[in-house]
């Protein structure tokens, strides 16, 4: 029973962890580079929340919404005008710049909502069902199905619309691409932008799910390194089971170890699994 | 002028000056060695942390059981270089940022095991959150360290500058300039990584350690942390990557910045990320680089 219980939370809870990381495989799949300050990005939204369900009374459902987009705006202007010189320079250089984000925002988190952690209240935090004697919290199951239909909408924008085809094209190959016509700055601003809106989503859903404080960001943006290198880039469902592996890893050692090694032991199969399969566990 | 630094703390300079230069040589060895691992191997190793805590933790450890200070101090930095062998093959398995990534990591791994674990003959007041005291740092004078400091900055400079003048550091340059070509020559590229990766743990492990050594005691959060990169990461984009000379000025910024600002860490690294954006943004080449583009201009 405890077994089974443990094996539905960490699949659920995989979902949401799938979120956090389909930003980082859209970044690393396209531009070739990863985005240190993603975690601190995942958080700006979760605090973002807090504050307008502080202020405003504002649902943190309702205004993941504006949140997603506001960070869209800000991925695609970040990328456009500043962190493109970076990459210009060298793939490093890029990293380097985004390590410095990274450590900007956490220090101001601190000084703007203390290391005290924060959640994000609601009614419906404690709502649960019940299936076949588990009870399942609410938010958990939000988790889960709203990670898919994120993941389910960005696999058909990348496939159907003319900006996914040019985003895969450039993927492909960034001179050609160029040479059809693509404006690949662009494009780049765009996957960036894109990668912000799931981390906006994802700040959201896992602002839900558990408190955050500014330390935390380092964690979701391991956490998402570890989805791309088990799951392997490019796709969707890769990612997902990434998710779901880190979310199952967890929730078992949490349950049947000590809750206090859980981050532990997710970090160290991502470290066995980099040692044995680099290119993913579905990876050719 | 070395000369000059070994006869200073005789001549009664203030605790303040010995102080300064001690951390200014910890910080030199560890922007050196970032810089060989960086600049002329092209391995940007965001996780310099867990070696510098490792070696900490190691030297707490060591002291503890009443190992000789000089003695711990050899052995924790050891501990460092066979933990940085250890994981070199995750590490080296995917090449670009995956390394840079994962080494930032395998730090947070690192803070999290010594957060959690607790050894079975500690005493309940310690180890956790709250971490260890180091007791050897009772024993000794901020003149030893200071000479310990100094030491250990003449050998990580003289290391990096006979590494990069014999052959292997001929064939580490080779690799990070192009490592499939030097594989297809024949070039044991993964035993010339690995040579790189434990000296530069070694060197910055025996900075941390020496840093703990004074500072008397260590916790997960900071011994861990990110400012272990940061702080030889902005030393050498200062001076300059790539450059032996470039980390002599750069480190010397980075020790004011640490000491002005040491009651505000949060502001301090704030200040140091600010830096290091403006630096990739208007000189990438650093001080060093800014330098030559002057001498070329007024020349031309």
């Amino acid at each position: 029973m405890k077994l089974i219980e443990a094996v539905v939370y960490g699949s659920l809870l995989g979902g949401a962890y799938a979120v956090i990381g389909i930003g980082m495989s859209l970044t690393l799949g396209v531009m070739e580079v990863m985005n240190i300050a993603h975690g601190e990005i995942i958080l700006l939204s979760s605090y973002l929340a807090y504050q307008l369900l502080l202020l405003l009374g504002m649902d943190p459902l309702l205004s993941a919404i504006p949140l997603s987009l506001f960070l869209l705006t800000l991925g695609f202007f970040l990328q456009k005008y500043c962190l493109s010189r970076a990459l210009k320079y060298s793939v490093e250089m890029f990293v380097i710049t985004t390590l410095a984000i990274s450590t900007i925002l956490e220090n101001v988190y601190l000084l703007i909502w203390s290391p005290m952690q924060k959640a994000l209240i609601t009614g419906y935090l404690l709502w649960s069902c019940e299936v076949g004697g588990i009870k399942v919290p609410f938010v958990f199951l939000l988790d889960f199905f709203v990670s898919i239909a994120v993941l389910v909408t960005l696999r058909e924008f990348l496939k159907k619309t003319y900006l996914g085809m040019a985003i895969r094209a450039s993927s492909e190959d960034w001179k050609i691409a160029q040479l059809m016509g693509i404006n690949t700055d662009n494009i780049r601003a765009l996957t960036l932008g894109l990668a912000f809106l799931t981390a906006g989503i994802a700040g959201v859903l896992i602002g839900l799910t558990y408190p955050f404080s500014p330390s935390i960001g380092k964690s979701y943006m391991v956490i998402a390194f570890g989805i791309v290198v088990l799951g392997g880039l490019g796709s969707m469902i890769g990612t997902f089971i990434g998710g779901l592996i880190i979310g199952l890893v967890q929730v078992l050692t949490a349950t049947f170890f000590d809750p206090a090694w859980q981050l532990f032991a997710s970090y160290l199969v991502i470290f066995i699994i980099l040692a044995l399969r680099p290119k993913g566990v579905l990876g050719r | 002028m070395i000369v000059i630094l070994l006869f200073i703390p005789l001549i009664g300079l203030s605790a303040y000056m010995v102080t300064f230069l001690t951390l200014y040589f910890i910080f030199l060895s560890m922007a050196e060695m970032w810089n060989f691992l960086a600049g002329y191997g092209g391995f940007f190793s965001l996780g310099q942390g867990a070696f510098v805590g490792l070696a900490g933790y190691m030297l707490g450890i060591l002291t503890d059981f009443g190992c000789p200070t000089y003695a711990a101090l050899i052995i924790s930095s050891s501990v460092s270089a066979a933990f940085a062998a250890v994981v070199s093959k995750p590490l080296f398995r995917v090449k670009g940022v995956y390394f840079s990534v994962g080494s930032l990591a395998l730090t947070e791994m690192m803070r999290i095991f010594f957060t959690s674990w607790r050894p079975p003959w500690a005493s309940p007041v310690t180890w956790g959150g709250a971490g260890i005291p180091i007791k050897a740092a009772a024993y000794i004078t901020r003149i030893e360290i200071y000479y310990v400091a100094l030491i250990l900055a003449l050998i990580s400079i003289l290391v990096v500058k006979i590494a990069l003048n014999s052959k292997i550091g001929l064939n580490v340059i080779a690799i990070c300039d192009d490592e499939d070509a030097a594989l297809s020559c024949g070039m044991p590229t993964f035993r010339y990584k690995l040579f790189l990766l434990v000296i530069c743990a070694f060197f910055t492990g025996l900075a941390g350690a020496t840093f703990y050594l004074y500072q008397g005691y260590i916790e997960p959060v900071s011994g861990f942390g990110v400012n272990w990169t940061l702080i030889p990461l902005m030393a050498t984009i200062i001076g300059g990557l790539r450059s032996v000379e470039g980390p002599i000025f750069g480190a010397f910024i980075s020790t004011i910045l640490y000491l002005q600002l040491v009651r505000y860490l949060g502001l301090s690294l704030i200040l140091q990320g600010v830096i290091v954006i403006l630096f990739v943004f208007l000189a990438p080449k650093g001080l060093r680089g800014l330098f030559d583009k002057l001498k070329k201009g007024s020349g031309g």
